[in-house]
């Protein structure tokens, strides 16, 4: 997480900002529209259409620059995730026998049922990238508080995020230097001080805290973090949204075709 | 531990987010409320869940799997910030995780957040002021928050997992199976973070009382005797779960040995015979499962030997060098 996570630019690591058409399009239409996409994901009834939103994501993102190492990393663990799904439902699910292992049967519907599935799981987070690889965090919590989210949560997202890469390296330098005293040789030893380093990295947190506060204070800090959305809505973000919707109601279209033919 | 995106249809998704928002409100409003009454209160949760975050992702070695794996630090954090405000710091925690690396998803988000900043804090919180209540040292009510928020963080996913996925197999079935194959990393996972829980929550308690005190920690530090009646009400519960257990799982699956092996070993004429040592009821599951863990742990520790050949000269000098630092 640390050595690729730590992208300036968008919350999803080293993404690119305001040159291409997603990362220049408005957060709140990239917002809407991944909320859209993922409805459509979970109601489609057939692979077809989290499939066709999977390959459009990837288009999407090898448009914009996205290195395709970097998207596939952050997809080993969902995919690893959709075989599984896809193997339990084999036998989970149906009647109609597709193959016997021993005493284990693997049914047609439990194939068909894996598949959907694995696909959402693929597409849906295909798209979730779409978002997080394109957008800054500051653009993504000021959508947060245009669609009237609770702003304390709004700011502990910020406060958490901003306190993230800070404490890995904290942890990381506390680990470096017991490791260096050996406190890491043997797995006894390493659990203790692993103890030691979650209690150390708590109070140095505490610590921080009253720090970090009164330099906000210093700075004007009143109790609200200015997460405002400042960027007007023009008619190329409703063309753009247009367009958005019209790729969706296809995708849409394409789930229920699907479920048609097959 | 996080349900990926997609996983979920679309009712459990919405069902399970409808469960979980009004906790994270909730969270919400007493994080807001303490802020009023303490404006440094803020950054302090913000750094908490970043400390959470980080901790989450910290690796931990597991001797039976000879791997790593992560703790869910919700039983420190409900603890260390009172379950609710865990609840919604770990709704925070994992709506960033679904986006910066892709654990769990926007529509699991319910699911996840229900299960660990949810069940899970509860879970940790109540284990922890009940044992301080009955007047157990710190240490036991620190470690039983560690281990029953993540097993019951565990237990909680496989169940809505099977209820949400189980096809037409059966609910209980599925959920054990989901639950069993929890088992190799999350069994240790859970002792460990029971071991790792005591030491934070000792060495916090040893070093910053100050801090102790402002986080209101222990509230009840003083151990108060529990009434004859609460003792019978928990033994009263924990039989009627027992019970409750043993009778769901006798109607509605009987096993792989007996559903399974037995069948089609009878099929073939092989009908099982009356054993040599007859051991009644659960007994001989118990000494397997004893039995197993036992090897494993043998087997995870000392299989390191035949890939690690560290553990030889090199050690006897790393000794003498920690020694001399």
């Amino acid at each position: 997480m640390a050595e690729e996570g730590c992208g300036p630019t968008t919350l999803g690591g080293p993404g690119r900002v305001g040159v291409t058409l997603l990362a220049g399009m408005d957060a709140r239409t990239k917002v809407l529209g991944v909320a859209a996409g993922l409805l459509v994901n979970l109601a489609s009834p057939s692979a077809v259409a989290p499939l066709l939103m999977a390959s459009g994501a990837f288009g999407a993102l090898m448009a914009e620059g996205i290195p395709p190492a970097l998207v596939m990393r952050r997809l080993l663990v969902p995919w690893y995730i959709a075989a599984v799904a896809l193997s339990t439902q084999l036998f989970w699910v149906g009647h109609t026998p597709l193959l016997a292992l021993g005493p284990l049967v693997a049914h047609q519907e439990g194939l068909a049922q894996g598949i959907l599935i694995a696909s959402r799981v693929v597409g849906g987070t295909a798209l979730v990238l779409t978002l997080s690889l394109t957008t800054p965090l500051a653009e993504l919590l000021a959508t947060a508080r245009w669609f009237r989210f609770p702003p304390v949560l709004v700011e502990m997202a910020g406060l958490v995020y901003r306190y993230l890469f800070l404490f890995s390296e904290e942890a990381a330098r506390i680990q470096e230097a017991q490791v260096v005293r050996l406190g890491h040789r043997g797995w006894r030893r390493r659990i203790r001080s692993l103890g030691t380093l979650l209690g150390l990295v708590l109070l140095r947190s505490y610590d921080r805290a009253a720090t970090v506060y009164e330099a906000m204070a210093v700075r004007g800090y009143r109790g609200a973090m200015p997460w405002e959305q400042r960027r007007k809505f023009t008619a190329r973000d409703g063309k753009q949204a247009l367009l958005w919707a019209a790729a969706l109601a296809l995708t849409w279209l394409g789930g229920y075709a699907g479920a048609w033919l097959f | 531990m996080h349900i990926a995106e997609g996983i979920l249809p679309l009712t459990w998704a919405a069902a399970t987010t409808a469960a979980a928002t009004p906790f994270v409100l909730g969270g919400a409003k007493e994080i807001k409320d303490r802020a009023e009454e303490d404006p440094a209160s803020k950054p302090l949760m913000g750094l908490m869940g970043a400390a959470v975050f980080v901790i989450s992702a910290l690796p931990i070695p597991v001797p039976i799997a000879g791997t790593c794996a992560h703790p869910t630090g919700v039983g420190l954090a409900a603890v260390l910030i009172k379950p609710l405000p865990a609840a919604a710091l770990t709704a925070v925690v994992l709506l960033i995780q679904a986006l910066l690396m892709a654990h769990g998803g926007l529509t699991t988000w319910g699911a996840n957040t229900l299960h660990m900043g949810v069940i899970g804090a509860f879970v940790g919180y109540g284990a922890f002021h009940g044992l301080r209540r009955v007047g157990l040292p710190l240490w036991v009510g620190a470690a039983a928050a560690g281990a029953l928020a993540d097993l019951a963080t565990y237990g909680a996913t496989a169940l809505t997992m099977a209820l949400a996925l189980h096809g037409d197999s059966p609910v209980g079935a599925v959920a054990v199976t989901i639950a069993l194959a929890f088992v190799p990393t999350q069994l240790p996972l859970a002792v460990l973070e029971a071991m790792l829980t005591a030491s934070a929550i000792g060495l916090i308690v040893e070093r910053r009382p100050d801090v102790v005190a402002r986080l209101g920690v222990l509230v009840s530090p003083e151990a108060k005797g529990v009434p004859a009646k609460v003792w019978a009400a928990m033994a009263a519960s924990f039989l009627a779960l027992l019970v409750g257990a043993s009778a769901f799982m006798a109607t509605e699956w009987a096993g792989v040995d007996e559903a399974v092996v037995e069948r089609f070993a009878a099929e073939l004429g092989r009908a099982p015979w009356t054993p040599f040592i007859n051991i009644q009821g659960d007994m001989l599951l118990f000494m397997f499962t004893v039995g197993g863990l036992l090897s494993g742990l043998a087997l995870g520790y000392l299989g390191r030997g035949f890939f690690d050949h560290r553990r030889t000269a090199p050690d006897a000098q790393g000794e003498r060098g920690g020694e001399a630092i």
